[in-house]
């Protein structure tokens, strides 16, 4: 909200300076984002007036002025064409500096002297674009500057209003808030003026059918106005503020919104059916126009403004086209009513339909100010308006109780703050807010609290006000007592994924954070291939973009996109990781929302590795990373099972990661179609693990005594049928006997040296007893129990080299 | 006396020049016999030391002594240079190249995000708070209702939400990770003291607002919380995360679900508070949210309102990352370019 220095000036005669004020509010709460001289700039400028208009000789469409500041006469070329002898203008002389930057210097144009320059408005800030130079009023004084004769030596505050504090949005408000901190006083305009036209109970009728949803409804008739444009002081305020000017009567109404926070509304008496007002919801959805021009949809339950044919206005909202005031209006109805905040901005936000007037409503407008909007209105048109004045006015609900009774104990203050408030310091700050205090005794105090305070119901709103008009700044700062720590689960987890995440960054990868949602059109392109249905995913009604509409399954695509991106940049070796979560419909949960570990790597196996070759990245890598993390997180007897589950990824080269009968995870290498789709030339691989499923309990290692016998090493090599799974044979291998310490894969071949469809494995096993050394009939037998074991159960033919 | 410094000056050159033309390790012991060995003529100066007058004594014996100490290391060192050339000979030399890349996966990049995420979460548990998660995808009731935010209230404007299409429209995502107060306080009696950090959305996008970002929320309530206590609290926290000598200020502001409520701001790290673009000129910057915790919140989780008190904070993790990283424009956390994560 926009306020100016001049305007508070006249609520509160405040000795603080602007800049003075903007700290101060800020520091009470109510934030002054900046705070700006309007006047800034136009320090060099005179008002000065043109003597004489003479063509200049070399140049047809320049002219030569004379032009005097009261004091000197000044010779000055100028390409405008609305000035003539007699104009008040706007001089800069050489030397001086306007709004916009440009220097002013004595100058030669076109052979003629110019000693400096008659400014637009445009290049002194004023407005956007100006089509000559500007024109003071013809009975401004001559000599003085520039700024106080327009109505610019001012400033303007820009003011941040928190949602709780809609009674600062206004002149008013804002004046209450600097007496509030300074102490001063605040000072309602007198608000008088004569009745001179006929009862108004004989030329219009106002009732409220719908006194829940409107407590009080003020109104005056005015008859006999001309409708023309408003004195240059109210546009000018109004424009500063950002309120468009349009005639005497509509400006009055929106300068009392700027001045009071009461927004009002003007109807044409004349054009009222019936001269009759009526505060009523809609029983029925209908379509009316507003003063906008929009038809809007009217639905049932809205309050509006009827007259006694329909509806004139949506309820404090925005008035209707049909009882518009225009050029001819005569008589006028001026609205000044409370409308039920809630209520106010549901209306407006199902119309989608935010005004001055609802931003206001919604935010709480002082039912206790009503009528003296209206009287404020009516006194200030007099000032440059004729017009006759009915004898009284309607107030529907004018005997109300606005104000509220809230118990205060300083001794609470005292315990929420931690800083002890006097019962001075207290009761001063009640004073300055105009609260009221009673009962001051033993008990809690008795405190009222004016209408215009919607935020204050509670103890705790009053104790707010005693902290902010105390000042933060007078708070210590002490510590916390502290309590036992709690150490949760989510330490735990929160902690686990920082190893996973440090491990992986030491194998190179780096961390991705990419936006949890995905583009569902993307995922309906890939059909099936991202193996999760679009249907199945949690979609977003409002999306921010077509990129964004659902929420991710699982965390492939991002990862996928980023090697796109880092292939773009020439990086062709990609390591990435990210930690977040996939999301999802589920059919016990209606949805699940799970934390994920996934990585992708792409390109060569040991990049930058000078000596070791550009061999690419294959399954196995993936694989070695995956295990490493599952042990990290604490995960054992995990079990690699071949997927065709996972279309994003290859059939024949991925796998799903079981543990006791729950899918943990999965690896592989990222299906072909996907690639080419993101045009990533070779293959990518990926892995995703589920990371609470994977996690255990950490137990405490159980120790078990250091081995003290000598081990046996046995090197065996088999040929094997191409589809015996390598793992199944090193877990019944240690299954044989629990003098198998260990079994080692160290060589796998496949070729025509031994055939097709077959594969020669090498295996190193370790042979160890806790309680003595193996004699060598012992190995021997644990040996050939072996070779019956690859021979017979997988078919496998010993290799002697 | 002068003719015995002066013959030690001759002593040692003589004696340098043999050590460091010696061949083999018997020409080089032979120097040493000559000159600085038991019986060297250096030696033999030392030993008539005692019979010179008091004055002279001190001088010829330092002379002497610094003399054969230079020798000796001059042996040492032509000796271990005789000695690795033998070596040499016998076994063979090889230098490599020393200055070629060592091998090994190369680092990888910490995103700035987590970076500061993780420190920040790691002060506040050295100051006592333990973690606890929440859903992103979460019920109206947590993310507004049970955080005194009603329907229809106009505090629903400070956040522009997403909404889940979904039966009953009461799925968000969460627009801040403040419901985690309610949740965590369900299941959890004072003394509570817990730091929430996580990812939650707005629909708003523009170079300083991300539709995804990240906060950080923490709380605490017991029996004599204080907003004294806060300010402590948050002060120890913003010297450890901006540095000590920071200066920061409590500002009161509005938060539906605390009160009184502050903003803290601190000097603007950009321009030392002088005012500049980023500050927008006030010289402070606004670096979290806080308060203590509104009574009407405790009356959602069953909580005595007059026997407990607690405060409550919030940061984005991202305005804290721009801030001391230089990072200007906020796009650039989520496109994961590896041009700008390989910079952490």
């Amino acid at each position: 909200m926009k306020v100016l220095y001049t305007w508070l000036k006249e609520f509160v005669d405040t000795r603080l300076s602007p800049r003075e004020i903007q700290d101060a509010l800020t520091m009470a709460g109510v934030e002054v984002s900046s705070c700006r001289y309007l006047g800034e700039g136009m320090e060099d400028v005179v008002v000065s007036r043109i003597l004489g208009v003479d063509p200049h000789p070399n140049a047809e469409k320049l002219s030569l002025c004379r032009v005097t500041d009261g004091k000197g006469e000044y010779r000055i070329v100028c390409g405008a064409r609305n000035m003539k002898a007699g104009d008040v203008v706007a001089l800069a002389r050489a030397g001086a500096r306007l709004p916009n930057g440009m220097q002013i210097g004595k100058a030669k144009i076109r052979g003629q002297v110019s000693e400096g320059m008659l400014c637009s408005e445009q290049e002194l800030g004023l407005a956007e674009e100006s089509p000559g130079i500007m024109i003071l009023q013809a009975d401004t004084e001559v000599g003085n500057p520039l700024a106080p004769a327009i109505g610019m030596d001012d400033w303007l505050l820009t003011i941040e209003i928190t949602p709780n504090r809609g009674d600062c949005l206004s002149v008013l408000g804002v004046a209450r808030e600097v007496a509030a901190i300074t102490g001063e006083q605040v000072v309602l305009p007198e608000a008088s003026f004569a009745e001179t036209g006929p009862p108004i109970g004989e030329i219009a009728s106002v009732a409220v059918t719908h006194t829940d949803l409107c407590p009080r409804y003020s109104a005056r008739v005015i008859t006999d106005v001309t409708i023309v444009p408003s004195p240059p002081l109210i546009q000018r305020r109004l424009a500063l503020c950002g309120v468009r000017p349009i005639n005497n009567i509509v400006d009055i109404t929106n300068y009392l919104l700027l001045e009071l926070g009461q927004p009002m509304h003007a109807f044409d008496l004349d054009r009222l059916a019936g001269n009759r007002i009526d505060v009523r919801t809609s029983g029925i959805p209908r379509t009316f126009t507003t003063l906008d021009g929009t038809a809007r949809e009217i639905q049932s339950g809205m309050l509006l403004i009827w007259d006694a044919e329909g509806p004139v206005a949506v309820a404090g909202v925005m008035g209707g086209e049909n009882t518009e005031v225009l050029g001819g209006t005569s008589r006028i109805l001026f609205e000044s009513a409370h409308f039920a905040p809630a209520s106010i901005r549901s209306t407006a936000r199902r119309l989608g339909l935010s005004s001055e007037s609802s931003y206001r409503f919604e935010r709480g407008v002082d039912p206790s100010g009503t009528m003296y909007a209206t009287d404020r209105a009516v006194a200030l048109l007099s000032g440059f308006a004729d017009f006759k004045v009915a004898s009284g006015s309607f107030d529907i609900g004018g005997d109300g109780e606005y104000r509220r009774a809230i118990p205060f104990r300083p001794a609470r203050a005292t315990r929420v703050i931690g800083r002890d408030y006097s019962d001075r310091e207290c009761t001063d700050v009640f004073s300055r807010l105009g609260f009221p205090v009673n009962d001051t005794g033993e008990g809690p105090w008795k405190i009222t609290v004016p209408a215009h305070r919607f935020d204050i119901e509670r103890e705790i709103d009053l104790i707010e006000e005693i902290a902010r008009l105390n000042g933060y700044d007078t708070i210590p700062t002490t510590y916390p007592e502290s309590g036992a720590p709690d150490f949760s689960r989510d330490d735990l987890f929160a902690a686990e994924v920082e190893r996973a995440s440090e491990f992986l960054r030491t194998e190179g990868f780096s961390q991705a954070i990419n936006f949890s949602f995905v583009s569902g059109r993307e995922w309906e392109k890939h059909g099936s291939l991202l193996g999760f249905d679009s249907s199945d995913a949690m979609r977003l009604s409002n999306p921010i973009s077509e990129e964004a509409t659902m929420m991710r399954p699982h965390l492939l695509m991002g990862l996928l996109h980023n090697v796109e991106t880092s292939i773009r940049r020439f990086v062709d070796d990609v390591r990435m990781f990210e930690v977040g979560k996939a999301f999802g419909k589920s059919f016990l949960e209606g949805h699940f929302e799970e934390p994920r570990l996934a990585f992708v790597l792409y390109g060569r196996r040991m990049p930058g590795n000078w000596s070791m070759g550009a061999d690419p990245v294959d399954f196995y890598d993936a694989k070695g990373v995956t295990e490493s993390i599952l042990r990290l997180l604490g995960c054992e007897s995990i079990h690699f099972i071949p997927s065709l589950s996972r279309p994003f990824l290859e059939p024949g080269k991925s796998s799903e990661i079981g543990k006791s009968g729950d899918v943990i995870g999965w690896v592989g290498a990222v299906r072909r179609e996907l690639l080419s789709a993101l045009e990533i030339p070779g293959p990518a691989y990926y892995a995703e693990i589920r990371i609470q499923e994977a996690m255990s309990s950490l137990r405490a290692v159980q120790y078990r005594a250091i081995q003290k016998f000598p081990p046996v090493f046995r090197d065996i090599a088999c040929i094997f049928p191409l589809g015996v799974p390598v793992g199944d044979v090193l877990a019944m291998i240690r299954a044989l006997s629990p003098e198998i310490r260990e079994v080692e894969v160290f060589d796998v071949f496949t070729g025509e040296k031994i055939g097709t469809g077959r594969k020669s494995v090498a295996f190193r096993v370790r042979i160890q007893a806790e309680d003595r050394t193996l004699t060598d009939a012992e190995v021997h037998s644990i040996h050939t129990k072996i070779v019956n074991l690859l021979e017979n159960r997988f078919g496998g033919s010993i290799r002697t080299s | 006396m002068p003719d015995t410094i002066e013959r030690i000056a001759i002593l040692t050159e003589e004696g340098l020049r043999a050590i460091s033309s010696a061949k083999t390790e018997s020409d080089l012991l032979d120097a040493k016999g000559r000159y600085f060995g038991k019986k060297g003529a250096i030696s033999e100066i030392l030993k008539n030391v005692a019979s010179l007058a008091l004055e002279d004594r001190k001088r010829v014996g330092a002379s002497a002594n610094e003399a054969r100490s230079n020798l000796e290391a001059s042996f040492a060192r032509r000796l271990g240079e005789i000695r690795e050339k033998g070596r040499r000979a016998r076994e063979g030399f090889e230098q490599i190249d020393v200055t070629l890349p060592g091998r090994g996966p190369r680092l990888g990049h910490r995103h700035p995000i987590s970076w500061t995420m993780s420190e920040i979460i790691a002060i506040f548990q050295r100051l006592g708070f333990s973690i606890r998660g929440g859903p992103e995808i979460e019920k109206d009731y947590y993310n507004f209702e049970a955080l005194n935010i009603p329907k229809d209230h106009p505090a629903r404007d400070m956040q522009d939400t997403f909404y889940l299409d979904w039966p009953g429209g009461d799925l968000v995502l969460r627009t801040h990770t403040s419901p985690i107060q309610i949740r965590a306080m369900e299941t959890m009696r004072p003394p509570v003291r817990v730091i929430a950090p996580g990812a939650v959305y707005r629909c708003d996008s523009d170079i300083t607002h991300s539709p995804m970002f990240h906060q950080v929320e923490g709380f605490a309530v017991d029996r004599t919380i204080t907003m004294a206590d806060l300010k402590g609290l948050l002060t120890e926290f913003c010297r450890m995360m901006f540095g000590e000598s920071n200066p920061l200020r409590f500002r009161p502001s509005f938060f539906p679900f605390t009160e009184p409520s502050a903003e803290v701001d601190i000097r603007c790290v950009i321009c030392g508070g002088s005012g500049c673009r980023v500050c927008k000129d006030s010289g402070w910057l606004e670096i979290l949210g806080c308060g203590m915790i509104d009574p009407a919140v405790y009356g959602f989780v069953g909580y005595d309102p007059e026997e407990y008190t607690g405060f409550a904070f919030g940061m984005g993790v991202e305005r804290i990352a721009m801030l001391r990283h230089g990072i200007s424009d906020i796009r650039l956390f989520f496109e994961n370019d590896p041009r700008f994560l390989s910079q952490f």
